[in-house]
């Protein structure tokens, strides 16, 4: 059972303009499970998952904090030994926008063997039948291997995708919006398969999302990111039916909901701050409607309820 | 469609292209080329008739000069009807006959010009230039290409880092800077002013002589490095905005994610997708090198196929152009063909036809 254990990570960008702090504080911990990180476009939630690929772009930067897998600091390898031990052996991810993922020059045979070719002995025969298998596993035939991206549809495109980031049995897989590009039916079949790899492999998924629907059928623990923090996380099912943070509040009610009374849907008022400048305090007290006196000054820290904890200021006296 | 059906149909349409350009010469050059024909074969009867005078036993008529004048229309219009002049250039039967010549390599005799061997036959005259065309410009393409393509993955490693900027400064000046110009700067300074390298690129030693091949390559090593030195930044910073364009690219994030070392991804996955637009201004300006470049062969003296087309054009030789423009076509369509082929290749998402 793998244990990821994110403490205090910060992701800032360094821009002509000024330093974005995309990522700014956040620590989490897994063991075995499978999380759920939502939130607004901007939030950092993408910028989350690379970090832990150690795959920042230019000018961006981990400026601090530490990511322990099974116990070992992994930002403290360099470059060459996170390259060949830790990405896509032991953290593999499925990026978003399947469509642009795949190189189009290439086979899809080919890009599916590029990790073994790096990462294991396998070679030749055997490394095509481990992809083959790969793409078995998916739902798509073995035919696939010799064709090229741009002859697959999206649906297919994702599941290769998907056949790609499995392929050395990672530990952890980050799935970052698998399924935004889908239609429908093509996305709950991603998400059920996505389901039934996470049952039958045991790996651990953590699933990037703005889509609070997609995730509840697929993890065991959701965190709620705004503005480059996580300012809820705590098991699916309690962030579901009793959030703590307001804008967690916000965010649910601003999702349609099949079951349970219907609402109208509401949106936020205001925009996600600039995360050059984040407003001081608590980042979301220009939007919240509880928003007191404390929140303009003095940042929140988690109110912990059972092992669900939130960063509000509202929860300070029932703590 | 296969390749097979692909490459029949793409040369049929290259070679009607060809027919094209050179209806469109024919007629440049068709009126202009009649009078001259027309022209030589009068005073070709002129000297006939006066040689036949001037002897000892001259035929009856030479006494009048009436008569000579008719006898003299007469030979004409017979050698006109004879050599076929007496239908207009653009009527089908001599049309037929340019287009059979020309697709047959028969380029006819030059007017005025000669080749080196003292030959007046077109083709011989243009073998000789293409060779020391394809030796100076060929040569300075390839060498240009092979350090931009270089210094082009270089300085996208590191988008405005130190080399990156000054690949970009050079490959813009030394695009707007015309080479001629630059030639003559370089004449000036290093033949007169530093004395190292001759100013004129043809030796003076004839051809058949052992010495010659070194020293016709000390000859061209100027225009060879005025070449190669405009060309190269132009070719590093397309280079470097291709690849850097398409680092930004999703599936080059993956494969770094995968695990695919720095190397692999620049060389492998980087190049690859490069290839294509790559390919095709390779093809294109190798080609394009075959015609040399006028001004600057005229300035660098140098004996290829821009000088030739420079020098045809002022002395007005007319089936000496006409070759060349055909032969510049025929490379330029050859090349289109070869980059459509190419493409294929590379770009699994075009595929022929």
């Amino acid at each position: 059972m793998v244990e990821l254990e994110v403490d205090n990570l910060k992701v800032h960008f360094f821009t002509s303009t000024g330093t974005v702090r995309a990522v700014d504080g956040v620590s989490f911990s897994l063991k075995g499970k499978s999380l759920g990180i939502a939130g607004e476009s901007g939030s950092g939630k993408t910028t989350l998952g690379l970090a832990l690929m150690n795959l920042i772009p230019s000018p961006g930067r981990i400026v601090s904090g530490s990511i322990s897998l099974d116990g070992n600091n992994i930002l403290q390898f360099n470059e060459e030994k996170y390259r060949t031990e830790v990405r896509w052996r032991q953290i593999s991810m499925i990026f978003q926008g399947a469509m642009n993922a795949l190189n189009p020059v290439y086979t899809i045979g080919h890009q599916l063997m590029e990790p073994l070719k790096f990462h294991s002995e396998l070679v030749g025969e055997k490394a095509r039948k481990k992809a083959e298998d790969a793409l078995r596993e998916v739902g798509l035939d073995a035919s696939m291997m010799q064709r090229y991206p741009h002859e697959l549809s999206g649906g297919m495109k994702q599941r290769v995708v998907i056949a790609m980031a499995l392929i050395l049995r990672p530990k952890i897989v980050i799935a970052d919006e698998p399924t935004t590009a889908l239609d429908v039916i093509v996305q709950a079949q991603v998400i059920n398969l996505l389901k039934r790899l996470e049952r039958e492999l045991g790996i651990s998924i953590i699933m990037i999302t703005h889509d609070l629907s997609v995730i509840s059928e697929l993890v065991d623990i959701v965190g709620i990111m705004y503005a480059g923090e996580l300012v809820e996380i705590g098991p699916a099912e309690q962030i579901y039916n009793n959030p703590k943070h307001p804008y967690t509040q916000k965010l649910l009610n601003a999702v349609p909901r099949l079951h349970g009374k219907r609402t109208k849907l509401e949106s936020i008022p205001g925009i996600p701050p600039d995360l050059k400048s984040p407003p001081p305090g608590c980042r979301f007290h220009p939007r919240c409607p509880y928003v007191m006196g404390i929140c303009k000054v003095s940042t929140p820290p988690y109110f912990t309820f059972t092992d669900q904890k939130a960063t509000c200021w509202l929860y300070k006296e029932k703590a | 469609m296969g390749l097979g059906r692909f490459v029949v149909t793409r040369t049929l349409n290259l070679v009607l292209v060809l027919f094209a350009v050179l209806l469109l010469t024919l007629a440049f050059a068709g009126p202009a080329t009649d009078n001259v024909l027309k022209r030589q074969v009068e005073s070709y009867v002129r000297g006939d008739i006066s040689t036949r005078c001037n002897m000892l036993r001259p035929p009856s008529f030479c006494g009048d000069a009436n008569l000579i004048k008719q006898q003299m229309e007469e030979i004409k219009q017979r050698e006109i009807q004879n050599l076929g002049l007496n239908d207009p250039w653009w009527s089908p039967k001599r049309l037929g006959y340019s287009i059979y010549s020309l697709a047959t390599l028969n380029l006819g005799e030059s007017y005025f010009l000669r080749s080196y061997g003292g030959s007046n036959i077109v083709r011989d005259i243009i073998l000789e230039a293409l060779p020391k065309t394809i030796l100076l410009f060929t040569t300075a393409t390839i060498l240009s290409l092979i350090i931009g393509l270089l210094i082009g993955i270089r300085a996208a490693r590191k988008p405005g880092g130190i080399l990156d900027r000054l690949i970009s400064t050079i490959g813009v000046a030394s695009g707007t800077v015309p080479i001629w110009w630059v030639g003559i700067i370089a004449i000036v300074f290093f033949s007169y002013t530093l004395r190292i390298f001759p100013a004129r690129a043809t030796p003076l030693i004839p051809p058949s002589d052992p010495a010659y091949i070194p020293a016709l390559l000390y000859h061209m090593t100027l225009p060879l490095l005025t070449i190669t030195l405009l060309g190269f930044g132009g070719w590093a910073y397309i280079v470097r905005n291709l690849v850097i364009g398409i680092m930004q690219e999703d599936y080059i994030t993956v494969a770094m994610a995968k695990g695919v070392p720095e190397r692999g991804i620049l060389y492998g996955h980087v190049l690859r997708s490069a290839a294509p637009p790559v390919i095709t201004l390779v093809v294109l300006s190798l080609s394009g090198s075959l015609g040399g470049a006028l001004i600057t062969e005229a300035v660098f003296d140098w004996p290829g196929m821009g000088r030739l087309f420079y020098t045809a054009i002022g002395a007005l030789d007319i089936p000496i152009i006409i070759g060349l423009v055909y032969v510049s076509t025929a490379v330029y369509l050859a090349s289109i063909f070869i980059i459509d082929v190419l493409y294929g290749f590379f770009d699994p998402r075009v595929k022929a036809g």
